[in-house]
């Protein structure tokens, strides 16, 4: 393989790896604080996307304000679901918890479906303008730099709140034993509400990077879920940082093996090199050991 | 004199930082009923647990019956006749009474996959003799007539009674009991030590109890060894250990 | 023994799952064609969900791949059949067999892994086994194989597989209530519950798992086979692992753990689509919104909402009260 071959399956990995990355941060958020494995994270995202590039985009409103307001609807239909199918009914063990999640993304999917099922695909515009820009003989594409930036720009957003923060250092105490948490005087509903919001913001902005990659149809993000879980799996769900190195990780093998060997024998590939890591390391690459209490 | 059922010698443990036990020496002889007291953080159900296998303790020496148990399983206890209960009860909280106790019965009853699929004759005479054998051992905690209720509907009081139910139907030798008092009222309490020293005279076995409580080892327990932040700080009989001034230092502020 | 006494034995609950069974047997074969054909591939989803509910349900284990042991089954018998020209019964059986093993190998990581982990795990097994057969010519690619059952599925315009499908599925209920009354059924439901304290008492965790996993295998194949002998053809897309999602659901809507809850939850997954298909485009949202209310409100599955409409009609109030202890006075624990 030359180099400039590996070095644009290397940009295309990192890309992808920064949707899996930033997919799977949502998701070890929820799981961390609300023990929900959320099914339906990708769906809400592809949901304020039909909403944003069909309806929003129309109002006579500057471009940005209009993806705020897409962001914003689906932060705020995270939050109504969060409280409305998770709080309100505290019935369920976690399992149960987590089938209402799959509950919830078959019927955001199937309203997708009957509102636009009928003439996808549609194309969105991209955020970015097209062409490329040489680096040294290597072209780069203005929506790849764009994408890593706001990818990598939220990453950074998101590690400020974590460490500088008093709601992320109370998020990160949530995560890591609501319990002793909420002894400690956090609100733990009100952390679990805010967790819940930034994981639709994070999903929509994610759903609204890819649709003009791919095709915008109801099953845009459906090949990201998995991969977001797997990423959150690789990195340890008990670290964050750690699912972003997962994440992007995960891009960059998927990238390479579907160069290297076949574009048909990538998810088994995948799956090979997550057993695998799996296999030495359960607990994900980057998790602190969590002896089981007796 | 022979030599005692359960030796400990110099067991020390940590995890990462926190020293848990520091040079911890635990001797418990055929028959008697040892106390394992100490504060809060003192260390008694790690202690619990490296006897159990759960941990490994970085040095010391742990014997029992003569022979070394620290290259024993924790899956091989029941049949070295060792069983034990849990600080947090470790029940199933939807299954019956009797399902719980039938636990305690599993490494004790022969079983096979195919047998119990197939429900021939030679799989369901083992099961009814089981049974019987569990129903048995709930008399003594008089849950006979709860033997179907599912443990989740029981009061705590009568929860612990079926851990202990389940701990003590294989008829084991050494019994290992974690903190059996806490929760419980006085009444249940003293009904907790009959039953114990009931059971203890159909069965012979050895007992070793972690608690807090120094008043329930009176009249019960033959010696008591009292461990404070992972060290042993005195051993004797309860009186003898009630007294010790030590033992009162590291109590302080803990009224029995 | 006569066959008198031989009845009398049978417990009470026992009896009215049969007679139930009965009624339903008689109702298929009296039934329309298409009828019966919606019944057939209901006794078999529900073959399919107590296998299932045997790790998910009394094992907890989070199994998203068990469509994977579907596939087997039913590709497993299309090969059998197409390739090796085997009778359909043989077929089916050998398929059974296969996914076995299969489920054993799937079962190990399931040692190490827990939730999250092993869901994922589980989950990509199901993706792979299904791009395998998409890509793989021997099994028909994308298009799939079919089937040379025509014979089999005219006999008695379809009430033999009826039949079939319907004594297996009792029998998968035999297996299940085997389990669950058994040294094996406690034991995974004490793994559940706390591995290190199953361990302590004698308890093989690896073992049991691997078991757990080997019997909803078998039980999946067994029903994938049949799903194939049924429709007569095995394509790729009917074992997605949206199917593993499907399984899933069927259990932990019917009733996780429970019994009947997997024929339960099976009867809601086939009936609903199948009752609103004239509503077309909405079917998949009524759907949807049934699946979340139940979900959300039973966490106990539909059979624990039976159970509480019962008890409501029978006078007592939501749940039976707890016993208390006579003396009031507590120690902290």
């Amino acid at each position: 393989m030359n180099f400039d071959l590996a070095l644009a399956t290397a940009v295309a990995g990192i890309v992808s790896g920064a949707y899996y990355s930033l997919l799977g941060l949502a998701i070890a958020l929820i799981y961390r604080t609300t023990a929900v494995a959320n099914f339906a994270q990708g769906e809400l995202g592809t949901l304020s996307t039909f909403l944003l590039v069909l309806y929003i985009s129309r109002l006579p409103m500057p471009p940005l304000l209009q993806l705020i307001l897409a962001i914003a609807i689906a932060a705020g239909i995270s939050s109504l679901a969060y409280i409305t199918l998770l709080r309100a009914q505290r019935g369920g063990d976690a399992l149960n918890l987590t089938v209402r999640t799959l509950a919830l993304y078959t019927l955001v999917h199937s309203v997708t479906l009957y509102f636009w099922g009928a003439n996808e695909p549609y194309t969105a515009k991209g955020l970015f303008s097209a062409g490329n820009v040489d680096i040294a003989g290597f072209k780069l594409a203005y929506d790849q730099m764009g994408t890593l930036a706001i990818a990598g720009s939220l990453g950074l957003g998101l590690f400020i709140l974590f460490r500088f923060t008093r709601v992320g250092l109370a998020m990160r105490s949530v995560a890591m034993n609501a319990e002793v948490a909420s002894l400690l005087g956090i609100d733990v509903n009100r952390i679990a509400l805010v967790v819940w919001l930034i994981a639709g913001a994070i999903g929509a902005l994610v759903a609204m990077l890819i649709a003009p990659v791919s095709f915008l149809g109801t099953d845009l993000m459906q090949p990201y879920i998995l991969k977001a879980f797997t990423a959150a799996v690789l990195g340890g769900l008990t670290s964050f940082p750690g699912v972003v190195v997962g994440g992007l990780l995960l891009g960059l093998i998927e990238s390479f093996g579907s160069t290297w060997i076949s574009i048909h024998l990538r998810e088994p590939f995948t799956f090979v090199i997550l057993l695998l890591v799996l296999l030495f390391r359960p607990a994900g690459l980057f998790a602190r050991d969590h002896a089981g209490r007796v | 004199m022979s030599s005692p059922l359960l030796n400990l010698q110099d067991i020390s443990m940590h995890f990462g930082g926190v020293i848990a036990l520091d040079g911890v020496n635990l001797s418990v002889d055929q028959g008697h009923i040892h106390g394992l007291i100490g504060p809060n953080g003192a260390g008694k159900t790690t202690l619990l647990n490296v006897i159990c296998r759960i941990v490994a303790p970085q040095s010391g020496t742990l014997n029992y019956r003569s022979q070394d148990l620290l290259s024993a399983r924790t899956d091989q206890l029941p049949s070295l006749g060792i069983s034990r209960t849990f600080q947090n009860l470790a029940l199933i909280d939807d299954a019956s009474v009797l399902d719980n106790v039938l636990i305690g019965l599993h490494a004790h009853r022969p079983g096979g996959l195919i047998d119990e699929l197939v429900m021939i004759r030679r799989g369901r005479h083992h099961e009814r003799e089981a049974r019987e054998v569990a129903m048995a051992a709930l008399e003594p905690v008089g849950l006979v007539p709860h033997a179907q209720t599912p443990t989740s509907r029981l009061s705590y009081g009568q929860r612990k009674m079926v851990e202990l139910a389940r701990a003590w139907v294989g008829q084991p030798r050494l019994l290992l009991l974690d903190e059996p008092t806490a929760g419980l009222n006085s009444n249940e309490i003293a009904h907790l030590r009959d039953t114990i020293l009931r059971v203890r005279k159909s069965i012979g076995m050895t007992i070793l109890v972690i608690t807090h409580h120094v008043e329930f080892l009176v009249g019960m327990a033959d010696e008591v060894t009292v461990l404070d932040l992972g060290k042993t700080i005195a051993t004797g009989t309860p009186d003898n250990v009630r007294q010790d001034p030590r033992v009162i230092e590291a109590y302080i502020g803990t009224a029995t | 023994m006569s066959t008198g006494k031989l009845l009398a034995k049978i417990p009470t609950r026992v009896r009215w799952v049969l007679m139930a069974f009965g009624l339903l047997l008689m109702a298929g074969m009296l039934s329309g064609d298409y009828p019966r054909y919606v019944l057939t591939l209901w006794m078999i989803y529900s073959l399919s969900a107590i296998g299932l509910n045997i790790v998910l349900g009394f094992g907890k284990i989070y199994s998203l791949g068990h469509g994977g042991f579907m596939l087997v089954g039913a590709y497993g018998t299309a090969v059998a059949l197409n390739h090796f020209h085997w009778p359909a019964s043989v077929a089916v059986a050998a398929a059974g067999v296969l996914a076995t093993l299969v489920g054993i190998l799937i079962g190990l990581p399931a040692i190490r892994l827990k939730h999250f982990s092993l869901a994922i795990v589980t989950f990509a097994f199901g993706i792979t086994l299904f791009q395998l057969v998409k890509s793989t010519p021997y099994t028909g690619g994308p298009q799939g194989m079919f089937l040379d059952v025509n014979q089999l599925q005219a006999i008695w315009k379809g009430r033999l597989l009826w039949l079939v499908a319907l004594l297996l599925c009792l029998t998968g209920l035999g297996i299940s209530y085997s389990v669950m009354i058994s040294r094996t059924g406690r034991a995974l439901r004490m793994i559940a519950a706390n591995e290190t304290v199953a361990r302590s008492f004698g308890i093989g965790v690896t073992f049991h798992k691997l078991a757990a996993f080997g019997l909803a295998a078998m039980l999946g194949a067994v029903s994938g086979g049949m799903h194939a002998l049924i429709t007569g053809v095995v394509a790729p897309e009917t074992f997605s692992p949206d199917l593993s999602i499907l399984i899933f659901a069927a259990v932990m809507i019917g009733g996780q753990g429970r019994l009947l809850g997997p024929v339960l939850g099976a009867a809601f997954v086939v009936a609903i689509p199948e009752l609103t298909q004239g509503a077309r485009a909405l079917s998949l949202m009524i759907y949807a919104v049934l699946f979340l209310t139940v979900v959300t409100l039973f966490p106990k599955g539909l059979l624990g909402m039976i159970e509480a409409g019962v008890r409501r009609v029978a006078g007592e109030t939501t749940a039976p009260p707890k016993t208390v202890a006579a003396d009031n006075t507590r120690e902290a624990p």
